[in-house]
């Protein structure tokens, strides 16, 4: 490793200006997390009779996770002599060194009773019914302790152990609780096999919620009818094998996520932060203590209506299958915290978001055109599935709430857009789209307020798969697409400023393309002054320029397998055994602006906040050998 | 039908049991992780320390920077921007949340309590802090949130977007706040704050000479824009008004120590910053106390010897300057000594108020002269708060250099007193020198960044931060970095 020198002085720069040995810092810095997770439930149940079925399951849940990050002490001095030499130079690097253990447990226990009836009414005319109550319990504890490498650190480099910190370990704890109870009931209607109805009801309280408001009652109706049933004698000869429509209406209920939401704002022990340091109390053993940021408001139950229809055709025997489902619905209530002006004196707020609308029509397709006797199977498989979703109202009447993203790069729901819209400083366009600069340095100059960039919600996403398969051996392969919205690429930021973005290939001074500046009266005039692109990519570059179209197609899986004959596998005691080549995520294509990252990766997990890749880690792509043998 | 019964029995039975035993069961939505109505004299220090943070690091940086006591280093990168004259607007994100979102609904808790409890002294003390953050707010940012600002919760309005008022409306509420703290201080009221109070250890007598000092600075920054106003409220203040004015015993100050977690907020972000000198000497300052022969840049810098001291051109962090000097460790910018941790972030300076008085002298708000001896005064407190002697002050005092035209014109005067203050203020008052030298123009040698990206103009103000430009909904647009506040004529 080259990241000491002869003397065994540790040195950095060798990999950029600023950077420590990428080798070093992943063989120091340590971050690991452990769990462990049991699960078990009890089933007690008494069958009075043929209809009923009664019994009572209670369970448990029970996680426990461990976090452990080491951060080193080290002192590192410029490889280059230019930057100051000796331990003395300015330009050396350290840091305390540091250690953070958490432990995390989380247990939900649960109990449900339920009663079930179900009884031909008629010759025709089936029924199953069925009762049940929930109760359910969910209690997480923390306890972390930490030396911070900033505000304390370690006294032996190396040794990881809470009696090696410089000041007092810093340790915290945290409970949280959540409970709820429901009563729930379904009933349904079977005739002659071929219409069936069903409704259910369900009613729960919630901690997590305003008291007044904790009780929420859901129904939910479906129906469907296979008709090719009903008219089976008369469609013998028929090319339509089966056939059925269906439609839906269901309403559904939901408490907060997290506990203590309708909590005001309270009072914790103070750390004072600048952007890269901080003061922690006790200050000099004078303790105090500081108010939260979160506005807490009375929550409602998040709500979600939707109704859908649909239909699915089977022709020739089933040898092409067709689904289309078109649907429509309201989510409103959603309860969702969203980072606020700090002018308010906080800077998030727990609200019920507002009305959010979807329609969409989602189709699938089957088809096989060839099976032969000989057992050759070509199968194709097609989806599509197209949405539409606007922010049709938001709370407290504002036009707009922002939902994610970072300080300069805003993701919002917005009155009239789709949910999950993008707003952003960009460069100011006149008129006719030409960027605008300033005559002075020819840099285009940033828009006054933020400007809205798309919404991550995509026109349509669609797949197309194929399968061969011919005695054991099968061949598939799975294409997917989404065309249309856009995300957020912070990959695309750090590579124009670290300079090594294709775009960034040319630093001459240059004109910025298709510029112009305003003259005293506000016309656009041609720009002719050059601009440095050093200047542009390392400081005056726009969030707004990051956004970038989130198109792609993918070959998302490939594989070839081979199912060994089953007259082979008898002997062998196994009953089956199948091996196969497989590749997942083997390629992508993407928009032509878009040369920086997988418009998949998402930094926001799975939350609202979507289409963010705040320096993501590239998406892998996987592929291997499996053996899947069954007894 | 027995069944059924059975069955009935139980569903009912297991109904009554829910909703009774649920009340008490569902009843666990209360957060034990957090403490409700702690006393003010638990929450008071962090109300301090916020503004200390704010002051101390993100303002102090930006302001000795654009106040040409500093530039960026040549061997690094963190502040380049500063020098380019484009800062992002979450450049400030930290400094404006620090006060609007850390500060403000602590002061506002203990203005509140202690109304409800007849704590006085820690109202005035509350109302004080309050004005002199809103003044650096406005200052830094021309109109800001005032009258609806810190109004987010429920009860207090649940303004989450709030309006920005006009810089002439904040100077007006920030003079009512220092006349409403100043009339509640009473120094033998036995409910007033001890060591809780970080700047005065609960001396009210100091807190007094605070609101006179900071009620004197907030009106001479009209002297441009309404030195009417500015006239009449500096002659009521006079020539020592009850209390006085702040002195060297009791400068407005927060001490820190030379341990991780209590350092100077400066030298903790730069520890935060893996200890890379980011921040070295500006050849502005150098040469200006060179030129004068002044022992303070051996002080202001870790230079051994005034003719010595080396600065780099401001802004040319493209040009390796060889031994350019750092900022000193006794204002907390010199990363390789833990020492600069004990720097203190200063509010308001001895010598600040010596020249405050000594201007608002020379421009007949107060009347009675003394104007010079105010200049000697706070020369003399300069140099021995930097630890220098008062001998060495006195030497620097007749010379050609740092001498006072006595006798000279009022306009020769004023800019003998600024360009002073501009020396005084070198690494522990950065933000006040910039914002001074808006208001009067002097220092008058300053030099456009040679890395400028907007031409040859000198910045006039921060821009407002991201946080709010993308989240406050009633937020006005943002300004050009060459656009004056109000006050700037």
């Amino acid at each position: 490793m080259d990241y000491t020198d002869a003397q065994g002085t540790k040195r950095y720069g060798y990999y950029g200006a600023y950077t420590r040995n990428p080798y070093w810092v992943a063989q120091n810095f340590d971050n690991r997390a452990k769990t462990d997770r049991v699960l078990g439930a009890v089933t007690i149940g008494w069958k009075p009779n043929s209809n009923w079925n009664i019994f009572n399951r209670a369970g448990a849940d029970i996680t426990s996770d461990r976090f452990y990050q080491k951060t080193p002490k080290y002192f590192f001095q410029p490889f280059d002599a230019f930057y100051g030499a000796g331990t003395a130079s300015s330009q050396n690097q350290s840091l305390a060194g540091g250690y953070f253990e958490q432990t995390v447990n989380t247990t939900t226990f649960y109990n449900d009773l339920i009663a079930s009836y179900s009884k031909k009414l008629s010759e025709d005319v089936t029924f199953d019914g069925m009762l049940g109550a929930n109760a359910s319990a969910t209690t997480s504890n923390s306890l972390a302790a930490n030396i911070d490498p900033t505000t304390n650190g370690l006294v032996i480099p190396g040794y990881y152990n809470f009696g090696n910190a410089v000041s007092p370990v810093t340790v915290t704890n945290s409970l949280s609780q959540i409970r709820s109870v429901a009563l729930y009931g379904s009933a349904k209607l079977g005739y002659k096999n071929q219409l069936f109805l069903e409704i259910t009801a369900r009613n729960d309280k919630n901690s997590t919620l305003n008291p007044y408001t904790n009780s929420f009652f859901y129904p939910s109706a479906s129906g469907s009818w296979i008709f090719t049933e009903t008219f089976k004698e008369k469609m013998v000869n028929s090319r339509l094998s089966y056939g059925k429509v269906r439609a839906s209406w269901a309403s559904v209920g939901n408490g907060a996520p997290n506990a203590y939401l309708t909590n005001p704002a309270a009072f914790a022990t103070t750390t004072s932060s600048t952007s890269f340091g901080s003061v922690k109390f006790p200050f000099n053993t004078v303790p105090a203590f500081s108010l939260g940021n979160t506005i807490a408001n009375q929550l409602r139950p998040a709500r979600s209506l939707s109704s859908e229809v649909g239909v699915e055709l089977g022709f020739f025997k089933d040898r092409i299958f067709f689904e289309a489902t078109y649907y429509k619905s309201y989510t409103y209530d959603q309860i969702i915290s969203v980072p606020t002006a700090p002018s308010s004196g906080f800077t998030s707020r727990t609200i019920n978001l507002g009305d959010v609308a979807n329609k969409g029509l989602e189709m699938a397709l089957r088809f096989t055109p060839v099976h032969t006797k000989s057992g050759f199977k070509w199968d194709v498989n097609a989806t599509y599935t197209r949405n539409r979703n606007e922010v049709l109202s938001l709370a407290d009447g504002v036009s707009r709430v922002t939902i994610g993203g970072f300080s300069g790069m805003e993701i919002a729901a917005a009155v009239g857009k789709p949910f999950g819209a993008f707003y952003a400083i960009d460069n100011q366009t006149d008129a006719n789209g030409y960027t605008i600069v300033d005559p002075n340095s020819g840099l285009p100059k940033p828009t006054t307020n933020s400007v809205y960039k798309g919404s991550y919600q995509p026109r349509f996403m669609a797949s197309l798969g194929t399968n061969l398969s011919y005695k054991g051996f099968s061949l598939n392969v799975l294409f997917d697409t989404k065309q249309g919205g856009v995300f957020f690429s912070r990959t695309k930021d750090i590579m124009e400023f670290v300079g090594t973005s294709a775009n960034t290939g040319n630093r001459d001074e240059q004109i910025f393309p298709n510029s112009v500046y305003l003259d005293a009266n506000g016309n656009s005039v041609a720009n002719t002054t050059k601009y440095t692109p050093y200047d542009y990519y390392t400081s005056v570059a726009p969030n707004g320029t990051h956004v970038l179209d989130a198109s792609y197609i993918k070959l998302r899986e490939a594989s070839l397998g081979y199912t060994l004959p089953a007259k082979l596998m008898k002997k062998t005691g196994f009953s089956s055994a199948k091996v196969s080549l497989f590749g997942n995520n083997l390629f992508i294509w993407t928009s032509k602006e878009n040369k920086y990252a997988d418009p998949e990766v998402n930094t926001g997990g799975n939350s609202d906040e979507q289409g963010l890749d705040f320096s993501a880690r590239p998406s892998l792509r996987n592929y291997g050998i499996s053996l899947k043998v069954t007894f | 039908m027995n069944t059924i019964k059975k069955v009935s029995i139980i569903a009912l039975l297991s109904v009554v049991v829910l909703s009774t035993g649920c009340k008490k069961f569902l009843d666990v939505n209360t957060n034990p992780n957090v403490v409700y109505g702690p006393q003010v004299s638990l929450v008071l220090p962090s109300a301090q320390m916020y503004v200390a943070s704010a002051v101390g690091c993100n303002l102090q940086i930006n302001g000795s920077i654009w106040a040409q006591h500093w530039t960026q280093s040549p061997l690094a990168s963190q502040y380049k921007i500063l020098e380019q004259y484009f800062p992002s607007g979450s450049n400030y994100d930290n400094s404006w949340g620090l006060m609007y979102s850390q500060a403000l609904p602590d002061l506002k808790y203990v203005e509140k309590t202690a109304t409800a409890t007849n704590y006085k002294q820690y109202v005035a003390i509350s109302k004080l802090m309050q004005a002199y953050m809103f003044q650096l707010a406005t200052d830094a940012w021309g109109d800001i949130p005032f009258s609806e600002a810190g109004k987010g919760e429920v009860a207090d309005g649940g303004i989450t977007s709030p309006r920005y008022d006009a810089q002439s409306s904040i100077y007006d509420g920030i003079i009512k706040l220092i006349t409403d703290a100043t009339a509640l201080i009473d120094a033998t009221d036995p409910n007033h704050p001890a060591t809780d109070d970080l700047v005065y250890g609960g001396n009210m007598n100091n807190w007094k000479a605070f609101a006179n000092t900071l009620k004197l600075k907030v009106y001479l920054r009209l002297s441009e824009v309404d030195s009417v106003k500015a006239k009449a409220g500096i002659a009521a203040l006079g020539a020592a008004p009850s209390g006085g004015y702040i002195t060297t015993t009791n400068p407005a100050q927060i001490a820190f120590l030379n341990t991780a977690g209590a350092y100077n907020p400066l030298y903790a972000e730069i520890v935060g910053l893996t200890k890379t000198q980011n921040l070295v000497a500006s050849k502005t300052a150098v040469d200006y106390y060179k030129n004068n022969n002044d022992l303070r840049v051996t002080k202001f810098y870790n230079a051994t010897s005034v003719a010595g001291a080396t600065g780099c051109q401001q802004g040319n962090y493209n040009t390796q300057v060889s031994g350019v000097n750092y900022p000193s460790d006794l204002v907390g910018a010199l990363s390789s000594s833990t020492n600069s941790g004990t720097a203190p972030v200063k509010f308001i300076s001895s010598y600040e108020s010596l020249l405050l008085q000594a201007e608002a002298k020379v421009r007949g708000w107060i009347t009675g002269g003394g104007d010079s001896l105010n200049y000697a005064q706070a020369v003399s407190n300069n140099f021995t708060s930097y630890g220098l002697l008062a001998t060495d002050a006195a030497t620097y005092l007749a010379s050609a250099g740092g001498a006072y035209p006595s006798t000279g014109t009022k306009t020769a005067k004023l800019k003998a007193i600024l360009t002073q203050k501009w020396a005084c203020m070198n690494g522990n008052q950065g933000f006040e020198a910039w914002t001074e030298w808006r208001r009067t123009g002097y220092p008058d040698f300053f030099t456009v960044s040679t890395t400028s990206l907007i031409g040859q103009v000198f910045p006039a103000r921060f821009f407002y931060p991201n946080v709010e430009v993308t989240r406050n909904l009633n937020f006005p647009g943002q300004k050009l970095i060459t656009d004056k506040v109000w006050w700037d004529k």
